[in-house]
């Protein structure tokens, strides 16, 4: 389904990625890792489109979406988390789901622009209230979406990107600053989006949820992609090892 | 007291055209060059081309709005204080092109313009009034807010950010050009003069005194701070003093303005739940 191929960025001097290349399916939560500064954000903000790639193509269900703007790759189907949170903070939990899903529909005519959208969203209700319940706010819906923890908002970012019917979602790092029992019931809302036939695309630091959520695993590190797979053969990668921990001195 | 409500209603029209480009985020200073564009357009059709005052003032709102999207596909590329530094130029930039128009009479001004009462002034009010208040509960609402809240977000969720800017400062160009082709049939001689920096300052200081978060704060910034220095005239010298504390205070007191939405929200809830209490 999404198929990244040579993809470089940099930014100033500095190689921000180098020659990166990754293919997803259409399903499946896959795990992208590596040190702090290793290019994970960079390669999740060129993917929804907040800039361009320097060079190398990628490919959305066939589409070349290497040069298209962020709010057109969200049309087409991938949304995104955000590593510091952005919640439109003044407006309640329901209304940060609401905005979403009304931005799915193109927004041209006069009747986006005079008529009242009351009845819209009712129609959209119901889905609403399925999303906040999934994520398990929904007893929160009238709270502004600055007061919630700070778990909480992450999940509320989860909810408002999924209210737009990605086909993939990119999560970054929706564990961060999370307790282990809300990791845990984080990691479970995960598999059940992963039922509902999504791809999933996590970049985490919490080695313990994407071991136990996703099936395969790529490593950045200093922008090149130094290793891929199953968790299991990543934990005995030398290189992976050697990323994180440093080179054994003998 | 009917030319004190003349010039609320073109207050209350400049300050509509700030709270537009203010409610998608952003900070024009230069409303007072759109709206000496409507004005000069709409006298010079009706003094010298003869067309009737309605199309005329429409035809100077128009040229306005397309002079807006022009400017503001560039010009919001810029965030912050850069976009309001722009602006801020360009609307001293055509008060400056008006001083040295001859065809539109230069810094002596354009003469001869006549017809609009209040009434009109009332129409236009209440139709720019109405039109912004299913603007705010249109689809189109819930994305102003989002971009107003967090661009790069709000582009996440599939807005066209750059657009919808260009499009409602477009808009806000609009009404300003009206307010200006009403204003200067109104006063029946404009001169550049009339549109300086102020008139934009105080647009966007009475949507900010009376709250930027829906168009009735707008309307009520205008409608008070057009009514206050009247109000006090009885203190002669001291009321402009008076007036500048009074917004010291309001900006101590009610940092979000007057009226905000979650006050809105109340008072409309609160004759229902009363009802409801009763029953």
């Amino acid at each position: 389904m999404l198929e990244v191929k040579r993809v470089s960025k940099r930014i100033g001097g500095v190689r921000a990625l180098e020659d990166v290349s990754l293919a997803l399916p259409a399903t499946g939560v896959f795990g992208l890792i590596g040190p702090n500064g290793a290019g994970k954000t960079t390669l999740l903000n060129i993917l929804s489109g907040t800039y361009p790639a320097t060079s190398g193509s990628i490919h959305f269900l066939g589409r070349d979406i290497s040069r298209t703007g962020a709010h057109r790759i969200a049309q087409a189907g991938i949304a995104r988390t955000y590593q510091n949170i952005r919640l439109f903070t003044a407006n309640t939990v329901l209304e940060n789901v609401i905005v979403a899903q009304n931005s799915r529909a193109p927004l041209h005519g006069l009747q986006s622009v005079i008529w009242p959208r009351g009845k819209a969203e009712r129609g959209l209700a119901d889905e609403a209230r399925g999303l906040l319940e999934l994520m398990n706010l929904w007893q929160k819906r009238d709270f502004p979406s600055g007061a919630l923890s700070y778990g909480e908002q992450r999940r509320l970012e989860i909810a408002r990107a999924c209210a737009l019917k990605p086909r993939l979602l990119l999560l970054d790092e929706p564990a961060a600053g999370m307790n282990a029992a809300e990791t845990n019931s984080l990691s479970c809302r995960i598999n059940e989006l992963r039922q509902s036939g999504l791809c999933i695309l996590l970049v985490e630091h919490d080695m313990e949820l994407v071991m136990r959520s996703c099936e395969h695993v790529f490593v950045l590190n200093f922008g090149e992609m130094i290793s891929e797979g199953s968790p299991a053969t990543i934990q005995r990668d030398k290189m992976v090892i050697e990323a994180y921990l440093g080179e054994e001195e003998i | 007291m009917e030319g004190v409500l003349a010039i609320m209603g073109i207050n209350i029209l400049m300050a509509y055209s700030a709270y537009v480009i203010m409610a998608t985020g952003q900070l024009s200073l230069g409303n007072a060059g759109f709206m000496a564009i409507g004005a000069y357009c709409a006298g010079y059709l009706t003094t010298v081309g003869g067309v009737d005052l309605v199309p005329a003032v429409f035809a100077g709102s128009l040229l306005a709005g397309i002079v807006g999207l022009i400017l503001g596909i560039p010009v919001l590329r810029f965030q912050g204080f850069f976009l309001v530094l722009a602006t801020l130029g360009f609307g001293e930039m055509i008060r400056a092109f008006f001083v040295n128009f001859e065809p539109t009479g230069g810094a002596y001004g354009m003469r001869g313009l006549f017809g609009v009462e209040i009434h009109h002034i009332a129409v236009a009010v209440a139709g720019v009034t109405l039109l912004l208040w299913l603007l705010e509960r249109s689809r189109i609402g819930r994305a102003f807010d989002a971009i107003s809240a967090d661009e790069a977000a709000a582009a996440g969720i599939g807005l066209n950010v750059r657009l919808i800017k260009v499009l409602a400062f477009g808009f806000g160009a609009m009404i300003a050009g009206s307010a200006g082709g009403l204003y200067g049939h109104y006063l029946l001689y404009i001169e550049p003069g009339n549109f300086t920096f102020l008139i934009s300052a105080m647009a966007v200081l009475f949507v900010i005194l009376g709250g930027m978060e829906s168009v009735w704060g707008a309307l009520l910034g205008a409608a008070i701070f057009s009514l206050l220095p009247e109000v006090l005239r009885f203190m002669h010298d001291w009321r402009l003093s008076l007036f500048g504390a009074v917004l010291i205070l309001l900006m101590i007191f009610r940092p979000r303005g007057l009226l905000t939405r979650q006050l809105i929200r109340n008072l409309v809830r609160l004759p229902a739940r009363k009802s409801s209490e009763d029953a």
